[in-house]
């Protein structure tokens, strides 16, 4: 037994205008389990983080995050129920301090003691940010930015933390510490869906596994047996 | 001395009321991504509405001549968030992220309520009653009372508004939404609220810019357009959407108004702020503080 799904889309479908970008996306992330979705260029990994954090509405299907229906429910809302999103190329405010970034996550929270103790564990994720405090967030490398982009959503005492390809363009080194981290993460309860194109590092830290191809997933199951799959290994792996 | 003086407080004065003026600009510009051609509308109103209650308080119930300024300042801020709230939800939140939709409304308010003002309040010229009498001597230079008083509220007006934005939740929120709307919708952040209220607050700081111009200048309808392209120099030289860059940008522009103007001429001066804009649209066109397009 796999145990309880926390999120579960189900028939979920996207479009930009008048195209379809995903369709019919039947996905679930279960209590405990790091779930990745991988999937090439343009496969529709962004549009399906945008579909669950209400930045997209659905033309299909349905969205249930726990005992809660997020369908075309606004961005504040979803928020509030305990989803964040690690947004695609970080996205941080660029002329804030990282101190700033960070607190922001925070915006809707009033329980401040336990916002304090969330700003101490991030500190406890990644010390490298210790120092750059009160450095804007532009001037920082693009791991540490990184490292804000996750600290700002972890910010928000989320249940359920997205990351939308956290370790593009970076260095080896950074891209282990990550994994790390969001390894950690999930041990600590927050409940990980992880979108990579990077499917080494992917498959080797989560679970449960879904691979998108032109905007419908086409394979689905336990990490470890993707990644032996053929399929996956000549089209993700380069093998 | 007493010249510098002279100057340098008519520098002060004038660039707190321009700094005022297109910090609101800009950050309306921000918040929603409209450029509001009728924000100086509200600056018109604020200084109409003061000169023509000031004259009535003060014949009813002969309170000193700066208690009706404050009552009449209080007065035409309230108009002018009656006339915001109006124009916010009957046109600007349709227009959200529209530069061309909003052009076209703002434009046609711009020119809408010109006309409201010349009918409501005729074109004649007005002038706002003293507020104080008597002079202080600076630097060993004579200054009115009034214009000193008046250049500090402009200063712990344009500092306070400063704050709000840099210090405050609410001042973040403004300039998350300002820096990337989605990302700051992800941290809980309401961008309609959001919006609503940046508009609110860029345009009242245009009616305290107008409220404290009232007293020093001749009010008619059309007192808004000069300020106005004014505060487009100052944002080009500042940097669209950025708040330090308005501030620099207002007291630049306001001392080479009040130097060149004083030690040259006016014409001069007009014509030494547009070589200003050339020169930084050609060497630096995001302006002292902006940021080139990511
Ligand atoms: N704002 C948009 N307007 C129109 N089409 C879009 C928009 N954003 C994405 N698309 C299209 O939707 C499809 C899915 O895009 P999406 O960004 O979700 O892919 P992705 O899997 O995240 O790709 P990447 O790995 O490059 O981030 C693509 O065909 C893309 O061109
Ligand atoms: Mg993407």
């Amino acid at each position: 037994m796999i145990g309880e799904a926390v999120l579960e889309l189900s028939g979920v479908s996207v479009s930009y205008g008048s195209v379809r970008a995903v369709s019919g996306i039947d996905l679930k992330v279960y209590r405990g389990r790091i779930a990745t979705l991988i999937g090439s260029n343009g496969a529709g990994k962004t549009t399906i983080l945008k579909g669950i954090t209400g930045l997209k509405g659905l033309d299909a299907g349905r969205v249930r995050f726990g005992a809660e229906d997020l369908t075309n429910r606004p961005v504040d809302q979803i928020v509030a129920a305990g989803v964040s999103l690690v947004p695609e190329g970080r996205r941080l405010f660029p002329t804030m301090s990282v101190r700033e970034n960070l607190e922001i996550g925070a915006y809707r929270r009033t329980d401040d003691a336990a916002v304090r103790a969330d700003f101490d564990r991030v500190m406890e994720y990644f010390p490298a940010l210790n120092e750059r405090l009160n450095a804007r967030a532009m001037t920082l490398s693009g791991g540490q930015q990184q490292m804000v982009a996750i600290g700002r959503a972890l910010m928000s005492g989320p249940k359920l933390l997205l990351l939308d390809e956290p370790t593009i363009g970076l260095a080896p080194a950074i891209v282990q510490t990550i994994g790390k981290i969001v390894r950690t993460i999930s041990e600590s309860g927050v409940d990980v869906l992880l979108v990579e194109q990077n499917a080494h590092m992917a498959l080797r830290l989560s679970e449960d596994a879904y691979v998108l191809e032109n905007g419908a997933i086409v394979m689905r199951g336990f990490a470890r047996d993707l990644e032996k799959s053929d399929a996956v290994r000549a089209a993700y792996l380069g093998m | 001395m007493g010249l510098i003086a002279q100057l340098l407080v008519n520098m002060l004065q004038i660039g707190a009321v321009y700094v005022l003026f297109a910090l609101g600009l800009t950050l309306v510009f921000g918040v929603m991504k409209v450029i509001n051609f009728a924000h100086g509308q509200f600056f018109t109103l604020a200084a109409l509405m003061i000169a023509v209650t000031m004259p009535e308080f003060t014949e009813r119930f002969g309170f000193p001549a700066w208690v009706d300024y404050f009552v009449c300042f209080a007065l035409a801020l309230l108009t002018v968030a009656i006339l915001g709230v109006v124009l916010y939800f009957v046109g600007f939140e349709r227009y959200l992220r529209d530069l061309i939709g909003s052009f076209i409304l703002s434009v046609g308010l711009l020119l809408l309520l010109e006309g409201v003002y010349l009918w409501i309040f005729t074109g004649a010229p007005r002038v706002v009653p003293k507020l104080l009498t008597g002079q202080v001597s600076i630097l060993g230079g004579a200054l009115e009372t009034q214009r000193l008083v008046i250049c500090g509220i402009a200063l712990a007006a344009t500092f306070g508004l400063y704050q709000l934005v840099n210090r405050t939740k609410l001042g973040r929120a403004l300039r998350a939404v300002a820096e990337d709307r989605e990302a700051a919708m992800l941290q809980g952040i309401r961008y309609r609220r959001i919006s609503f209220y940046g508009f609110m607050i860029g345009s009242g700081m245009a009616a305290i810019a107008g409220g404290l111009i009232a007293p020093l200048t001749a009010i008619s309808p059309s007192l808004g357009n000069d300020y106005l392209s004014k505060a487009f120099i100052i944002i080009i030289i500042g940097g669209l959407g950025s708040i330090p860059g308005a501030i620099l940008g207002g007291f630049l522009i306001a001392a080479v108004e009040s130097f060149a103007g004083y030690f040259l001429d006016s014409s001069y001066a007009t014509i030494a702020m547009f070589m200003l804009v050339m020169v930084f649209l050609l060497v630096r066109p995001q302006g002292i503080l902006g940021h080139a397009e990511r």
